[in-house]
């Protein structure tokens, strides 16, 4: 009698679970194809664009786009200057892309490192590359970003720079709390008993258990970055003036934002969803592997 | 005549004290300098105090970021409480948008957006400045959404929390009205993480500050860095960022010890 109940009830089970887990899934799905459909126009602005983003045309300046009149050949109408704004968006991406894939991975490898030693170490060079982090935490980011890309000038490889700059600390902070805790348990102090040696521990140990910290920082951070060349280049320390990325469309866009509504919203929308998506991202990772960072931010 | 004596003695002063000694010898003289109160003079605008300069501006940063903070907390504090009464409801999921969008959408181009609506196209306020309480709206409301969105999410989890604790089954249970359930026992106990995050939101503030002033032409420290460091005047630039620094540490500790005000467990410690 029993073993029937367990078998007529042991596909609801499996139903109810298989639900749950679709459920837990769902939440991803919308995010992860916009960051899809951002790696694509990112990777492939070039051939994606119906024109060069850097093409001056006087004479169709400030063309409103199809939808609202204007004509097919500029789907998303033009710049004060006749620039195609479409291909504009897809090189602003670009540019937001590389940004996100060489910073993020630095940062997070910088500050992991800072962060690991730190905890490990204690001490004082633990302390001294804590105090470090301090100081960065404590500046306003922006100030000191902004101080750099005044002296060293607005260049791409200097927004990177800056960036890498700026954004370590979140890592190391979060890095060295999660190795100070693991650093008593018992597998380190069984491993140290049989002699291993510290960077062996750090490596076998402490690294895989703080990975899932570091991803999902890395996730949340991908927003920030963006936001931040962003920011950098609409006070014009970021990117050089007359490269198409989102933040300069920004700034051009201000004194037409009678003329032209298009010249402002479709280069903010563009970055508020991926920023959108950069951080539903994160925090979906963040309680499917983490819930207890839920409010470390 | 005795004006451009007077300032030709102070440019050379301040290119005497910035060039002739040694890099060490620069940092003494600064930081004895600092301690009187003395920040040095502008490179540029005829070798003004930075101090000076920097005093009206910071007025304005101040009553800002106040604004802003005021702002964040009056309007995140009631909804995310709301929000943790009726958990799905049509508040809560509200919430939860305005917590997602106040997160992601950049400051900056909130201020532009506003300016675009609520002073070009409907002319209740002015597009920047800082003339009249109208002029401080928008770009409290702009630098304020990141924050509010931050302390509305804590205030909802945290009411979420409070609100399952055996403290307020004790606190119904002697009978007391709701409202002072809610109010006195859940809030008290949720604002504590709020507090927390507080520091680290005034610090943010400040830094965001720099971009709201920018676009909204706000005549406070942040632009004033901005416009120092575009014409290469360090003496100011270094000047206002101590400054900043300076309130930024000030925040902290205060924040450290409105502690002992939010939570008893504290003040019969030792602090």
């Amino acid at each position: 009698m029993a073993r029937d109940a367990t078998k007529a009830l042991a596909p609801l089970v499996f139903e109810r679970r298989r639900r749950r887990n679709w459920r837990r899934y769902a939440g991803l799905s919308i995010p992860a194809l916009i960051a899809a459909v951002f790696v694509v126009c990112g990777a492939f602005a070039g051939p994606l664009s119906p024109d060069d983003p850097n093409f001056i045309s006087l004479g169709e300046r400030l063309q409103p786009p199809a939808f609202d009149g204007g004509a097919w050949d500029h789907p998303l109408g033009t710049d004060d200057l006749g620039r195609d704004i479409l291909s504009r968006i897809l090189h602003g991406a670009q540019i937001s892309l590389i940004v996100v894939l060489i910073v993020i991975p630095g940062a997070a490898v910088i500050g992991t490192l800072i962060g690991l030693v730190a905890g490990w170490s204690g001490g004082l060079v633990g302390n001294l590359l804590m105090r470090l982090t301090d100081i960065q935490l404590a500046l306003p980011s922006i100030l000191f970003a902004v101080l750099l890309g005044s002296i060293f000038g607005p260049s791409l490889r200097n927004v990177i720079i800056i960036l890498l700059l700026w954004t370590w600390s979140a890592y190391s902070r979060l890095v060295r709390a999660e190795a100070i805790s693991l650093r008593e348990r018992d597998f380190v102090t069984a491993s140290r008993a049989v002699g291993a040696s510290g960077v062996w521990i750090m490596r076998k140990h402490l690294l895989p258990n703080l990975l899932n910290t570091v991803v999902i920082i890395m996730t949340l951070e991908i927003a920030i970055v963006i936001l931040a060349e962003a920011a950098l280049s609409f006070l014009g320390v970021g990117v050089p003036p007359g490269t198409a990325s989102w933040g300069r469309m920004l700034t051009e866009a201000r004194s037409f934002m009678v003329q032209a509504w298009w010249m402002i919203w479709l280069p903010g929308i563009a970055l508020m969803v991926v920023s959108l998506t950069g951080n539903l991202m994160g925090d979906w990772l963040r309680d499917a592997l983490d819930p207890r960072l839920r409010n470390a931010r | 005549m005795q004006f451009w004596n007077f300032l030709a003695a102070r440019l050379l002063q301040a290119l005497a004290v910035v060039l002739n000694d040694s890099i060490g010898v620069q940092y003494v003289n600064f930081l004895g300098d600092l301690i009187q109160g003395d920040l040095g003079y502008s490179w540029v605008g005829g070798g003004v105090s930075t101090i000076d300069s920097i005093g009206d501006r910071t007025w304005n940063t101040f009553k800002l970021g106040m604004s802003a903070l005021a702002f964040a907390i009056a309007t995140a504090v009631p909804l995310g409480v709301a929000a943790a009464l009726r958990r799905g409801g049509v508040v809560d999921w509200l919430a939860r948008a305005v917590a997602v969008f106040g997160q992601a959408a950049p400051g900056f181009w909130l201020g532009l957006m506003m300016i675009f609506f609520f002073a070009v196209d409907l002319g209740w306020f002015p597009t920047g400045g800082a003339v009249g309480w109208r002029a401080l709206i928008l770009p409290a409301i702009s630098l304020g959404m990141l924050e509010m969105a931050a302390i509305m999410r804590l205030t909802r989890s945290g009411m979420i929390e409070a609100m399952d604790t055996e403290f307020i089954r004790t606190a119904r249970a002697k009978g007391l009205p709701e409202r002072t359930v809610i109010v006195r026992y859940g809030l008290r106990h949720a604002m504590l993480p709020v507090a927390t995050i507080l520091g680290i939101g005034i610090g943010r503030l400040i830094a965001g500050s720099v971009i709201v002033e920018v676009v909204f032409a706000w005549p406070g420290v942040g632009r004033l860095i901005i416009d120092s460091i575009v014409r290469s005047d360090y003496p100011m630039v270094q000047a206002a960022i101590i400054v900043l620094a300076a309130s930024i540490s000030l925040a902290n500790v205060l924040v450290d010890v409105s502690y002992r005000f939010i939570d008893p467990r504290i003040r019969a410690g030792s602090l």
